[in-house]
């Protein structure tokens, strides 16, 4: 491995988002604990707007269901799995070109996965968060499609499903900024899957059986996808994870990449890369997905211990929209 | 405050705080400039606000891209992006504060330009957008306006509004973009697959154009361009650029002569034509790369470079404000139906279906021919 600065090393995604696993947990845990604190100041603020025996009963109820950061990443790692399932509902309906699905999903993924660094769900649940990240990501990766279009299909879904709930535009659009900003206004995301094809073009030279290696190339983008989902990508580089992806197909495939591997680096290099391999391979096959019973149980807590000051519906945010004069999604008279 | 921000809503303030407007530069229907600075250090910045009132999708596409791309962008020639905050539904991008561009001094016909002068520009141009290539992100709007300049006569790549990345034969891109007169041959031929030769071309037309001091292929409409650019380049035959034909609205075009270049280019040594026609070559596989073209013996060749900081530079013009303003508005009433269809078209670029206003502000010289 070379040791002047490599390319990847000048990205924001290089720079910017890249965590220990130590600084990582430290990170979620004081995220979660200043959450909790504003959770509190704001029930406070509401008891004072509100009458006294609501007010302590809502406190009681917000401290007894508090989510702890273990359960805020179960809540979002749920969201995030819904990210997928949206995906194929563009594609069907021809929103989202075949060849552009893999960025936009894994970027949504990212983006979503990012901005819970900086914020909590007890200010913004995931569920809405999810779709303005999503939107988002189609604009990134130069997938535009007109906010109608992209509502259009969600409101079809809710119709057939029957939900009494509708997302509109403003949903979608009104918490672009929140996210944006919470992103650090760093747009760019590299994902594994470039890098997979690389490799899978490099392999050809080194390795005879090619329709194996045809088949272990094809089989690496379902442990892509599943590493999407892990924290393996604050940690790892995308061609890290690619080859870690690969490895875990190869073995599928009964595949034997380590020829390859041998041959491609040094002996000093190889042991370094065969311990962040195994790390990668093990973070996508350990990985446990939220199931719908759990998301359901964490969302009914997550109700009682919202942030009145960002929940649209609470008293304390309509009493303050109501002072402020609401503020118009569309600002033309911005002056300053 | 006593530890690091966490919110993003925090670290969104705490940005904006570091900075503060002082007046107004210039407007257009996208974005206003203000002069600013940051407080502490006291430099001098410019403060794009990109404005969203008419934006009925939310954040747009120029602004998706520029943000993007120059978050990523770290060269001395290549425009610095010091910061991004939001101010409500303001986008608001803090760029190092540059006063003029590579169009005000072509068109200040005060200034005489030496060889030297043509190829310091060019060398610091053709650094920016390698380091760009490199970090495999095309422009795709070259044009002397928007390579800025720096006090101390640095030249800086700018305008980022059409970037993307490429690379992935997969994904196709929008053959609608760089401003006409930069255009590549093969985007007029409706290539959906190109890389970062569309981008010489359009150095190649720079190059040419400080020769010149005057724009050296100005197409009067699309369709016309094309036989502009053969006229002056001559018809490539099919062994110059093999699959020419293949391309998208290929046909048989007219048959023009290779003419002499040299004859046009009066002014500029052998070596600097060699390296314009390798940067004008039709087929964009041959055309010169970024980096292959800083090798080009013109950059090592006599004369050497002009100092950065030695570089003819127009003198400070008092700009009219109101009477901008009110052309400003103008053009912003008659062309918001243009910018609200562009909006819906997908894949196409905004700035590109509101194309007659750009060509009007950019017809600067008319047509030679």
């Amino acid at each position: 491995m070379a040791d002047r600065p490599q390319l990847f090393e000048q990205t924001s995604q290089y720079q910017h988002w890249r965590f220990t696993r130590a600084s990582l947990a430290k990170l979620r845990a004081e995220n979660n604990r200043l959450g909790v604190e504003r959770v509190l100041h704001g029930l406070r603020q509401e008891a004072q707007v509100g009458d006294q025996e609501t007010s302590d009963m809502r406190m009681a109820e917000a401290t007894a269901n508090m989510l702890t950061p273990e359960e805020e990443l179960k809540l979002i790692d749920f969201y995030l799995k819904m990210i997928n399932v949206y995906v194929t509902i563009y594609r069907a309906s021809k929103l989202l070109k075949p060849e552009s699905l893999d960025n936009v999903k894994a970027t949504a993924i990212n983006f979503m996965k990012r901005f819970y660094l900086h914020n909590v769900v007890f200010d913004y649940p995931p569920k809405s968060i999810m779709l303005t990240c999503f939107y988002l990501a189609t604009k990134v990766e130069n997938s535009f499609m007109k906010i109608e279009d992209f509502i259009r299909p969600l409101a079809a879904a809710e119709a057939k499903r029957g939900s009494k709930t509708q997302t509109k535009s403003e949903d979608v659009l009104g918490l672009e900024f929140i996210v944006i900003q919470s992103l650090q206004f760093e747009l760019a995301v590299h994902h594994p899957y470039r890098a997979a094809y690389g490799f899978y073009l490099d392999m050809q030279t080194f390795i005879d059986e090619k329709d194996a290696l045809r088949e272990t190339y094809d089989r690496t983008s379902h442990f892509i996808d599943k590493s999407l989902h892990t924290d393996l990508v604050f940690h790892y580089q995308p061609s890290q994870i690619a080859l870690g992806a690969f490895k875990l197909a190869a073995k599928e495939k009964d595949l034997d990449i380590d020829l390859y591997l041998t041959q491609r680096f040094d002996a000093r290099s190889l042991e370094l890369l065969f311990t962040v391999l195994d790390e990668i391979q093990d973070g996508i096959t350990t990985f446990a997905t939220t199931s719908k019973e759990e998301a359901q149980a964490i969302d009914l807590k997550l109700i009682l211990c919202r942030n009145p000051e960002k929940n649209p519906n609470s008293t304390l945010y309509k009493r303050t929209i109501a002072v402020q004069g609401d503020v118009p999604y569309v600002s033309d008279s911005d002056s300053d | 405050m006593a530890s690091k921000a966490i919110l993003g809503e925090e670290i969104n303030k705490e940005t904006e705080s570091l900075y503060k407007k002082e007046k107004k530069l210039g407007e257009g229907t996208y974005a206003v400039v203000y002069l600013g600075h940051h407080i502490r250090t006291n430099r001098k910045v410019a403060i794009k606000k990109i404005k969203l009132g008419n934006m009925r999708s939310g954040l747009d596409m120029s602004a998706i891209r520029e943000v993007k791309a120059l978050r990523e962008l770290r060269h001395p020639n290549v425009i610095e992006l010091i910061d991004v905050f939001s101010h409500k539904t303001n986008l608001n991008l803090v760029l190092e504060f540059l006063d003029t561009d590579l169009e005000n001094v072509i068109k200040d016909k005060s200034l005489v330009f030496m060889p030297a002068d043509i190829k310091s520009w060019m060398m610091m141009a053709l650094r920016g957008l390698d380091h760009c290539h490199k970090c495999w992100l095309l422009h795709r709007d070259l044009k002397p306006n928007n390579f800025l300049i720096a006090s101390d006569g640095q030249l800086k790549l700018a305008d980022f509004g059409l970037a993307r990345e490429f690379g992935d034969v997969k994904r196709a891109m929008t053959s609608q973009t760089v401003t006409r007169w930069y255009r590549a041959p093969e985007l007029l031929l409706g290539a959906t697959n190109y890389t970062g030769s569309i981008d010489i071309w359009a150095m190649g037309c720079i190059f040419a154009e400080l020769s010149l001091r005057a724009p050296y292929l100005p197409g009067a409409s699309d369709l016309e361009q094309l036989t502009t650019i053969l006229r002056a380049r001559g018809t490539p035959t099919e062994d110059e650029w093999p699959g020419m034909m293949k391309l998208p609205t290929g046909y048989n075009f007219e048959k023009f002569p290779k003419p002499q270049f040299s004859d046009l280019f009066r002014g500029s040594s052998e070596d600097a034509v060699d390296l314009m026609n390798k940067m004008l070559t039709f087929n964009p596989v041959q055309r010169l790369s970024a980096a292959d073209a800083l090798q080009h013996p013109y950059f090592r060749n006599l004369p050497r470079p002009t100092a950065p900081a030695k570089l003819p530079r127009p003198r400070q013009t008092v700009v009219d404000e109101e009477e901008e303003a009110a052309a400003d508005a103008n053009r912003k009433r008659q062309f918001q139906e243009a910018f609200d269809d562009a909006l819906s078209a997908t894949d196409a670029d905004r700035r590109q279906a509101v194309e007659p206003v750009a060509k009007k502000m950019d017809l600067r010289i008319s047509s030679p021919a």
